[in-house]
Formats: structure tokens, C-alpha cells, sequence
């Protein structure tokens, strides 16, 4: 039995707002009012104007499509190469014998420093940080995969077998649905993730994408524009992690969230 | 007790032992246990399917990069090139367990972490453990942290270096902001999913809420406060490395950016080993940490 | 009929008059209890059998403090405990055993059971540990003293949330379905525990279950509740000599009991089976 939230929805709603609001209003007079702590960070009002300026540009869009579609390819491996080792770890005890010591040995290592190796591997810049991203992503899903077969509840694959299931059934009609929400999780904490290495990869060694973006307005003295570039990469993940968590919910629609 | 005198036999010898027999006797029993599950993960294949993975992956770097040199491979430093220049007393790139600056490097980042964990440790543990107990706190600051969560911590590096003054500060920062999302935001799950009846059971035991927040909701978030630190120590790593590999001078990300600028390739490798070497212990040291302070749950298993 | 055991007590009289409660889980306005009437004497041990999700527990809660009544009035000693305009804090004097247990997993036994004295401030550090060994030795619990819920048997874990409650020498004991997730053989000897204990203090026990053999072999009284919305359907006066044995269970009496029992409860199963509504937690 969970803790219950007794309170109405609207109230919690409006205090968020409240908040928020009332931080915006104190960001943007501090630095009306030059308040020497903030520095030189820009005010709302000038981000919100430039970023109004910069929708109607398309090397704006072209940025975001850059990464999005680095995000996507490299994310795009990470799970047609995880998931299916993932399952068969769980479901072959030699698989994950032979693998699992040196996926925990590999997996301490943060992805941003394998970006040199990568450079120096692969002929292009583009395909370098698929690699990294790849990686990034990679450990979390098998990791959460391997979680989520491994706990599949006995029971379930018990009766399965007493319905008279060939282990073909078994794999595809009860541990794959059953796997299902931890397969999805892992996707939501590897999006973000990937993310990450995305926007770090793009600062040190790209030449174009939202990273490249905020990274070069620093460059270039450009203030205003480094919180749009954070602003759009904080948009664009969490777009990207509302469709997954999207994707989920339709995949499967018995989990209930209490 | 009246009637019955069977179940106060059961019991009978028990309570003749003073307490620091029976600790001990479970003490010695627990050393058994875990030497005889030894014994049993040795005589399985367990182990040595996992050494057989380990050197296959070896085996197939080696023979990649150093003997059959395949186009894109030979480019890459191979296992021995690296153990070679690892364990020279006179490194070809300067770099290797007997020289001085690799410490140098590896106290550098570890002391950034440090810094920066505790202090994410100091202030996300609180936030959480108020937001969870508050509802009305929560609501005012939840979102807010919500909306900064998304923007990935690197996304910061910018701000952070106009904002911070030196060129620590914002390295910390930008570690510090990493992990204090997963400890905070962990910290709060924590809270939120103690079940209501030990609440329940502290207000029928009399308790004021100060009571209630020290001895019901601090214990009863630990399990998760603690994953929590696991996990905001490895995302601190990570973003510490990004960091340095952007603006550090010292430390092991900007070791291994150094290394590929210089084109001194094994060097790289090595820095990549340790740092994973050095990530694993201040996970492996939290753990400890953690299963100390929380004996009843290591008990239960 | 003989009483074996110290006199009746004086304290713990619940008035429960004309009790209403409508609450409201997903905007759905449920009644949960509809103008429910019933007098506990002090020391008595009630025992509320009804079909499950049925709102023994929430009567329970209400007495306890967790949520008020939407109308009608709960009186303790004659004093106002509950009514629509008032609800009592949760408080020792009315403590709670829970279904699932709810023994702190992070203190020790016997922290456990100082934990009550210490926090309510009645006893120093020291005094509130001896009084608990004490207890412990007398309920047979010594030697778990020193170990934690987690390492411990449900029946033990029962039998110790029980301790922690006696501890703050409480005016009424609310029980709620303690034993449902026992296996019949531990049931029995904690019954039996519990028994013991009940004679020693004679508390009043307001205890919940839908056990019908354990609740003829425990109770003074057996309420029987209607389906939901809940109402007193019928109260069985079991008048078996105290303290109670196992042996009880085969005579003519309690066999005669149990049918009267089982068709006053029957009904009201079968209506809320036919029902098919979702149990209230």
C-alpha cells in the first residue's frame, strides 16, 4: 500500500506554477537589477527573444535534426544489439557466464572517454559518436533487460507449461510480454543517457547538432543563445523520453500505474 | 503465563544465553555460509565461463589490432602493446604505474568526485527526504527540478564556466549536478514508497513528527537513498570525465584527450582501464557502506 | 460459568451510534458504512466477522484515528472519540495490530517494543529496555530479542507486534485480520498466544477477521456485519468458560455456534459475491 496522495490535482498544478513563475521573475530582475552573482548569464526575456527570432530560421531546425538523428541511429543500435543479448543471457545460463564479467568490466568506464578511441576507429566523425552513443545506451538496456527476464515470476511459466506450451511459447507468450516494461524502461534511462553523450560528443568533436550549438555560442560570445541551445536539448529529450515512456504505455497497457 | 508452558520451553534455553553468544554464534555461522557458497561457485562453471569470456575478448583485441592488423584495427594500441607500456619503468609516453603523474591524474579526478559527491550527497539527501515527507514543499519544488532534470548536465559546461569562477568550480559543478539529480530524486522514491501502515503504527505508538521523520521515514528511505548514491556516483564519473576532456588540465579525462592529441594511443587504454578500475571501488565502497548501515536488510537474504 | 483470571476492567467501553461513512477513492462516492450501531463493554473481546471489503475496516480506522466518520458518533469511556466534526489523533490508548505487520524492519525486537515508551516520552532509554526484556521474558519472546523482523518467523512477528502493543498498557486493542496470511498451524499457536495475553490484561479487543472458527474461539462476542454498505446484521454471545483450550473447538456448543454463524455470514458472502465488487484495500 503506497503512501496515498490525498491532495487535490489542481493545487499541486498551481503551486508548480507558482514556483516556476516566481524563479523566472527573480532570474530576470537580478539581472535587470545587475545583481553581481548571476554574472553575465543572460535574462529571460532576451532568451525568450532570441529564441522567438531563431524558430523562424531553419539552420535552427537543422541542428535539431542533426542530433536527432545521431540519437537515433545510435540508440537504434544500442537496442537491436541489447535487447537481444539481454534475453539471451536470461535465458541461456552459459550466454550469460561467458558475457556478463566482461560487460561489469567494461561498463564502469564512462562512454565519453571511449570518444578518442572511436575517432581514431572509425573513418567518420558521424559514425564515431553513433559508436559512443551506442555504447552509452547499450550497458543500461542490457542491464535492465537481463533484470526484467530474470524476474519473471515462476509461477507464470509454471502454469505456462502446464497449458501444455513448447518452450518456443514460452519465450515469446510469457517472458517476452512479461520483460516488456523493464524493455522500455531501460529505453527511458538509456534516451537519457543518450542524450548526454549526444550534447558532449557534439561540443568536443562535432560540427553541427544542438551541442555544437550551445558549445560554439559559448565560443562565439553569443550568451542568449547557449540557454536556447540548453533549452532545445532539454525540450528534445524530454520529447524523446514522453514517446518511449508513449510507446510503453501502448505496449503494455496492463501495467497499471497505481 | 498461565496454561500453557510448552511454547515458554521453546524458548527457555534460548534466553539463558546471554546476547553476545548468540551474536557471535551468528557470526561464525554467516563466515561459514559464505565459505561454503565459495566452495560451491568454484566447483560450478560459473567462474571459469566468466575467465573464458574475458580472454576471448582479449584474444580478439589482440588479434585485431596487433597480429592481424586488420585496416581500421592496427590503428588501435593492442592489449600487450598497452601492458607493456603500463608496467615500464621507462614509459615510451610517460605514462604508467610507476610513474608520478599517473597518480597525480588519478587523485585529480578522484578528489573532483569526492567533492562534488559529497556535496550532492549533503544537499539532495535532505531536499528528498523533506520533499517526500512535505507534500507541500514537494509541489513547490518539484517541478522546478523537473524542468531542469532534462537539460543534460554537459549542456551546462557553458553556463557553468561563466558562472563559476576558476577552472575547478565549474568542473565540480558539472559532477555535482549529475549526481545530485539521481540522489535526490532517489532520496524522494525512497521516502514515497514506505509503506503507509509504519506510519500508521508510529502515530498509534505516539509519535511526534520528529519522531516520525527520524526513526520511520530516514531508516525506512535508506535502501534507496543508497541506490540513489550508487547511481550518483557513476553519473558524477561520467560527467566529471566529459568535463575534463572539455576544459581540465589535470585529471584522467583530460589524461586521455592529452594522450589522443599527442597521438600517444596505449596511454588512452590505460586511462580508460583505470577509470573504470577507480569507478568500480567508489561504487563497490558506497555498497559497503551502505550494507553496514543497513544490517537488517543484508540479514534478510 | 467461571472466569479464571483478574477482574473485568473498568476502562475501554466503545459506543459506536448510528455510524455513517462515504468516502470517496476515484470520485466515486461509497458508502462504506450506513448508520452502523454496536456497544463494546470494556475488557470484551469483540470479534467482527463480515464478507470481505465489507468496512469492518473502516470502522476500525475510525476508532484508530486514521479517518473520521461522515456522521453519526464513536465514544471511548463516554468520551467523543469520533464523530463528523471530530477525529481523534491515532494514539496509544487504541493500538493497532496490522494485517501485514507493520514492525519496523530496521529495529531490533526489542527496539521495537521500546520504541512506544520511549517516543511518547514515559520512559528513559534504559527503563523502557528493561520493562520491554521483561515483557519479553514473560511472553516467551527472549530469545529474539536482539534479532531483527527480517530474520524472524510471521508467527514470532506477530507475536512481537502484539508485545508492542501491550507495552503501552493500551485501553483498547484493534486488530485487523492479524493472522490472515498464516498458515493454520502457526494461527493456532499465536491464537492461543493472544489468548493468554488477553487474559492476563483483560483489554477490550476490537479484532477483525473472517475466520468464523477463530472467531468463536477467541471472541466474548461475534458481530456479524451485512454486506456493503455495512450494518450490524446479528451479535452471537459465545459464553465459553475463559481460559479457553483447543478442546473447545469439538464440543456440542461451538458446533451449534458455528452453524448459527455460518448461515448469519453466508448470506451476506453471497450477496457481495454476487456483487462482484472490488474489495476496498
Amino acid at each position: 500500500m503506497k503512501r496515498s496522495q490525498q491532495t487535490v490535482f489542481s493545487k499541486t498544478v498551481y503551486r508548480g506554477f507558482i514556483s516556476i513563475a516566481l524563479l523566472v521573475t527573480l532570474w530576470e530582475t537580478g539581472r535587470r537589477l545587475n545583481v553581481p552573482m548571476l554574472g553575465t548569464i543572460p535574462a529571460p526575456s532576451e532568451v525568450l527573444g532570441l529564441l522567438a527570432k531563431m524558430i523562424l530560421k531553419a539552420e535552427f531546425w537543422e541542428n535539431w535534426i542533426s542530433s536527432f538523428r545521431r540519437v537515433f541511429f545510435g540508440f537504434m543500435a544500442a537496442q537491436i544489439v541489447g535487447i537481444p543479448l539481454g534475453l539471451a543471457m536470461a535465458a541461456n545460463r552459459v550466454t550469460h557466464d561467458v558475457t556478463f564479467p566482461m560487460l561489469e568490466i567494461m561498463r564502469p568506464i564512462p562512454p565519453l572517454a571511449w570518444v578518442p578511441t572511436a575517432i581514431i576507429f572509425w573513418p567518420t566523425t558521424e559514425l564515431s559518436i553513433a559508436f559512443v552513443i551506442f555504447l552509452g545506451a547499450f550497458f543500461t538496456v542490457v542491464i535492465n533487460v537481463l533484470d526484467g527476464a530474470k524476474s519473471v515470476d515462476v509461477r507464470y511459466v509454471r502454469a505456462a507449461l502446464s497449458l501444455g506450451s513448447r518452450p518456443r511459447d514460452i519465450f515469446f507468450r510469457i517472458v517476452l510480454p512479461a520483460t516488456l516494461p523493464s524493455i522500455f524502461t531501460g529505453m527511458a534511462v538509456g534516451m537519457g543517457i543518450t542524450w548526454e553523450v549526444v550534447v558532449a560528443a557534439e561540443m568536443i568533436a562535432g560540427k553541427a547538432g544542438l551541442g555544437y550549438l550551445t558549445w560554439s555560442s559559448y565560443v562565439g560570445g553569443d550568451y542568449p543563445q547557449i540557454v536556447v541551445g540548453m533549452i532545445s536539448i532539454g525540450v528534445a529529450g524530454y520529447l524523446c523520453s514522453s514517446l518511449i515512456r508513449f510507446a510503453g504505455k501502448w505496449a503494455a497497457p496492463w501495467q497499471r500505474l497505481f | 503465563m498461565c496454561g500453557r508452558t510448552n511454547m515458554s520451553i521453546e524458548f527457555a534455553s534460548a534466553a539463558d544465553r546471554p546476547g553476545s553468544v548468540q551474536a557471535e554464534e551468528q557470526r561464525q555461522g554467516s563466515v561459514r555460509l559464505a565459505r561454503y557458497r565459495l566452495v560451491l561457485w568454484l566447483k560450478s562453471t560459473t567462474p571459469y565461463l566468466g575467465l573464458a569470456g574475458i580472454v576471448a575478448f582479449l584474444g580478439a583485441w589482440y588479434l585485431l589490432t596487433e597480429v592481424l592488423a586488420l585496416p581500421r584495427f592496427e590503428k588501435l594500441p593492442g592489449p600487450v602493446q598497452v601492458w607493456n607500456e603500463f608496467v615500464s619503468r621507462d614509459p615510451t609516453f610517460g605514462t604508467s604505474m610507476f610513474s608520478p603523474d599517473y597518480y597525480k591524474h588519478i587523485l585529480w579526478s578522484s578528489w573532483r568526485v569526492a567533492q562534488a559527491f559529497f556535496l550532492a550527497t549533503a544537499l539532495g539527501v535532505p531536499l528528498g527526504l523533506f520533499m517526500g515527507w512535505k507534500r507541500t514543499f514537494k509541489d513547490y519544488a518539484f517541478p522546478v527540478i523537473e524542468m531542469l532534470r532534462p537539460i543534460p548536465v554537459l549542456a551546462w559546461v557553458p553556463l557553468a564556466i561563466l558562472m563559476m569562477p576558476g577552472r575547478e568550480a565549474p568542473i565540480i559543478f558539472l559532477a555535482f549536478l549529475a549526481a545530485f539529480f539521481a540522489t535526490t530524486l532517489n532520496t524522494l522514491l525512497g521516502v514515497e514508497s514506505i509503506d503507509e501502515s509504519y506510519f500508521r503504527a508510529a502515530r498509534c505508538l505516539g509519535s511526534k513528527p520528529r519522531h516520525i521523520f527520524l526513526r520511520v521515514v530516514v531508516p525506512g528511505a535508506m535502501p534507496h537513498i543508497f541506490t540513489g548514491l550508487q547511481i550518483g556516483v557513476g553519473v558524477a564519473w561520467f560527467s566529471l570525465v566529459a568535463a575534463e576532456m572539455v576544459s581540465g588540465e589535470h585529471g584522467l579525462g583530460f589524461l586521455i584527450w592529452d594522450s589522443y592529441v599527442l597521438s600517444q594511443y596505449p596511454v588512452i587504454v590505460i586511462a580508460m582501464v583505470t577509470l573504470g578500475v577507480v569507478g568500480y571501488l567508489y561504487s563497490a565502497l558506497i555498497r559497503l557502506v551502505g550494507s553496514m548501515l543497513m544490517r537488517w536488510t543484508v540479514r534478510e537474504a | 460459568m467461571t472466569n479464571v483470571g483478574p477482574p473485568a476492567a473498568v476502562n475501554g467501553r466503545i459506543s459506536i451510534r448510528n455510524v455513517s461513512k462515504v468516502y470517496d477513492p476515484d470520485g466515486v462516492n461509497v458508502l462504506a458504512v450506513d448508520n452502523c450501531s454496536l456497544e463494546i463493554a470494556a475488557g470484551e473481546f469483540c470479534v467482527v466477522v463480515g464478507p470481505s471489503g465489507c468496512g469492518k475496516t473502516t470502522l476500525l480506522n475510525a476508532i484508530a484515528g486514521f479517518h473520521g466518520i461522515t456522521s453519526g458518533i464513536i465514544e471511548l469511556d463516554g468520551e467523543e472519540l469520533c464523530s463528523a466534526g471530530l477525529t481523534t489523533e491515532p494514539g496509544s490508548e487504541r493500538m493497532v495490530v496490522f494485517q501485514n505487520g507493520a514492525l519496523f524492519p530496521w529495529y531490533t525486537v526489542l527496539e521495537n517494543i521500546t520504541y512506544g515508551p520511549e517516543v511518547q516520552g514515559r520512559a528513559s532509554a534504559r527503563e523502557a529496555r528493561r520493562a520491554a526484556s521483561v515483557l519479553l521474558g514473560e511472553l516467551g519472546l527472549s530469545g529474539i530479542a536482539h534479532r531483527y523482523p527480517g530474520e524472524i518467523s510471521s508467527g514470532m512477528r506477530r507475536r512481537v507486534e502484539i508485545a508492542r502493543a501491550l507495552i503501552n498498557d493500551p485501553k483498547v486493542l484493534l486488530l485487523d485480520e492479524p493472522f490472515r496470511a498464516m498458515d493454520a498451524l502457526t494461527k493456532g499457536v499465536v491464537q492461543e498466544f493472544l489468548l493468554q495475553a488477553y487474559d492476563r490484561v483483560r483489554k477490550t479487543v476490537f479484532f477483525i477477521t473472517h475466520d468464523l472458527e477463530e472467531a468463536l474461539f477467541l471472541g466474548t462476542t461475534v458481530v456479524i456485519m451485512t454486506t456493503r454498505p455495512c450494518r450490524v446484521k446479528k451479535a452471537i454471545k459465545v459464553d465459553f468458560p475463559r481460559p479457553r483450550s483447543y478442546r473447545v473447538r469439538s464440543s456440542q456448543r461451538y458446533l451449534e455456534l458455528k452453524e448459527e454463524v455460518f448461515e448469519a455470514v453466508h448470506e451476506e458472502a453471497t450477496k457481495a459475491f454476487e456483487a462482484g465488487e472490488r474489495e476496498l484495500a
